[in-house]
């Protein structure tokens, strides 16, 4: 097996994995199935970026989105005590096999009509691009103004939430 | 059909790549799973044992050596139960995601170096990826879905609170965790941890960023859910997210424990206490000209050693912990995380900070 192919099926197959998966997010009937395969497809992002050599991003993905932001999903979504029964009618069995059929079968279709994924590969970047050195750098030069405007609007959510939730408990 | 041609094309290097990823990954695997998972098992009966002045297991074997092996079977021919209302997949899915994502970690832990053909020592370890320690982070994250699934797939109440406390107790130490982490990699200047150790060759990051090594250490107690966190093996208000489990899905929240502690015992000594290197102001280099023992060649395992030594330190004192404290409440154990650790971790950065800017000047 060439490195080639080798890269192509782990690019189709990530691509074909996050775009099955998000369809499964919005069209499945159990919110916890949902947000469980959201985060698999947040996870099949993450390769993708891993792929573009955006390591960072693909680290800072699963940190906040999959390990902080989706586990708050699931918290409500288990508060609210959302019937369980509905995982265990057959459809989702069927839903799970159809799943894993269209990621084979998406597979070989797309590597042969779009030829070589790893062009992307090849097309050459700075250095340190996508390393944290190379994002941090231009976070902080080219994009300072923007990074600091998004602190404040998030400094401002953080308040906001700190002042809704007190107000509550008295 | 470009990809087709290709496919038929053996490449050598890729396949001695995978075969030589998939057997450093046997190797490491192995060495946890048949070495320092039950080791960790018996030294925490006995130091236990000897804490409370007791013998602890002397009858299996000699000293009591198989007595972990007799558990282990014991376990396996247990009944596997399942509650009726369960969600089987999840329920089956629980303990294998708090499993994964723990053994994932360990890809970037390196454990000791050896001299590459262009002289540089280079850190033994699975995948020396840029990102290290946030790429542990970030999989290490992910461990909270197995007691989140596991306590809600269980369908009791009980397993559902215990899941969901343990996995808000997992998430609030993480920040405080990662902030310290942050100090380290500040200092360092980079994230592998291999590199993190080579910078600590002058000095121990333990020294400048002291008070991050407390936070850090308090939180790896919370995050692997030991005394004194242990609340969901709270005898007073047992609502554990493992309390459905039986048999070797237990056992595999049990080892998942010990696999926690193992890592976080190794990220100590990696990140604060110099990974292999010998003393704060002695290395290997200056023994090797004081002895003539070649370290970075034939000798390349007792940096190793001191490695393991160092983790078997920080492990006996997780052991000597939860024999020795009591329990935190869980409002206490919030207000503890939020209100001390985090103002905590950024005096800490504050610190390292003004350190780098100070010995930048010197």
């Amino acid at each position: 097996m060439s490195p080639q192919l080798f890269l192509d099926i782990l690019t189709y197959s990530a691509m074909s994995l996050t775009v099955v998966l998000s369809i499964v997010v919005v069209s499945a009937r159990s919110p916890i199935f949902a947000a469980l395969c959201l985060i698999t497809s947040l996870l099949t992002a993450a390769v993708l970026f891993v792929l573009l050599k955006a390591t960072f991003i693909a680290a800072a993905q699963v940190l906040i989105y999959a390990g902080g932001i989706l586990v708050l999903f699931i918290y409500i979504l288990m508060l609210l005590g959302v019937e369980s029964s509905l995982w265990r009618r057959r459809q989702k069995i069927i839903l799970v096999a159809l799943f894993l059929l269209m990621f084979v079968a998406g597979l070989l279709p797309l590597s042969l009509l779009f030829g070589p994924a790893a062009d992307i590969m090849s097309t050459s970047v700075a250095d340190d691009f996508g390393t944290i050195r190379g994002f941090g750098s231009l976070l902080l030069q080219q994009y300072a103004f923007a990074f600091e405007i998004i602190s404040v609007v998030l400094v401002a959510v953080i308040v906001g939430v700190v002042y809704l939730t007190r107000k509550k408990s008295r | 059909m470009s990809t087709l041609s290709t496919w038929l094309v053996a490449d050598a290097t890729l396949l001695q790549q995978v075969i030589s990823a998939l057997l450093r990954i046997g190797v490491v695997l192995a060495a946890l799973l048949g070495l320092a998972l039950p080791g960790m098992v018996y030294f925490e009966r006995k130091i236990s044992a000897w804490i409370q002045g007791r013998l602890g297991p002397n009858r299996v074997g000699p000293f009591g050596l198989l007595q972990v092996l007799a558990d282990g079977i014991k376990l396996i021919f247990k009944e596997d139960l399942a509650p009726k209302r369960a969600v089987k997949l999840l329920f089956l899915l629980g303990p294998a995601f708090s499993f994964l994502p723990t053994f994932m970690a360990m890809a970037v832990i390196p454990f000791g170096f050896y001299q590459a053909a262009d002289g540089m020592a280079m850190p033994i370890l699975i995948a020396d990826v840029d990102i290290g320690v946030i790429y542990l982070l970030a999989v290490a994250s992910l461990a909270v879905y197995g007691i989140l699934i596991g306590g809600w797939a269980s369908s009791n109440k009980y397993t559902l609170m215990g899941g969901l406390r343990s996995s808000a107790q997992a998430i609030s130490y993480e920040i405080p965790l990662g902030l310290s982490v942050i100090g380290i990699v500040m200092l360092a200047g980079s994230a592998k941890l291999g590199d993190i150790v080579a910078a600590q060759e002058s000095i121990w990051f333990v020294f400048p960023a002291h008070i991050g090594f407390w936070v850090f250490f308090i939180c790896i107690f919370a995050e692997t859910n030991r005394l004194p966190f242990d609340l969901p093996e709270g005898e007073t208000e047992i609502i554990g997210f493992h309390i459905e489990y039986s048999s070797m899905k237990f056992a595999t929240f049990y080892m998942v424990e010990y696999a926690h502690m193992i890592l976080g015992s190794a990220l100590s000594a990696l990140l604060f206490f110099g990974g292999w290197e010998l003393l704060p102001w002695y290395t290997w280099n200056d023994l090797a000209h004081l002895t003539g023992w070649d370290f970075y060649g034939v000798l390349w395992f007792i940096p190793s050693l001191w490695l393991v030594a160092k983790i078997a330190l920080f492990l006996f004192v997780f052991i000597w912990v939860r024999w020795t404290l009591p329990r935190f409440r869980y409002d206490q154990l919030m207000s503890f995380g939020w209100t001390k650790l985090l103002p905590v971790s950024l005096i800490n950065l504050a610190v390292v900070a003004v350190y780098m800017i100070w010995t930048m000047k010197g």
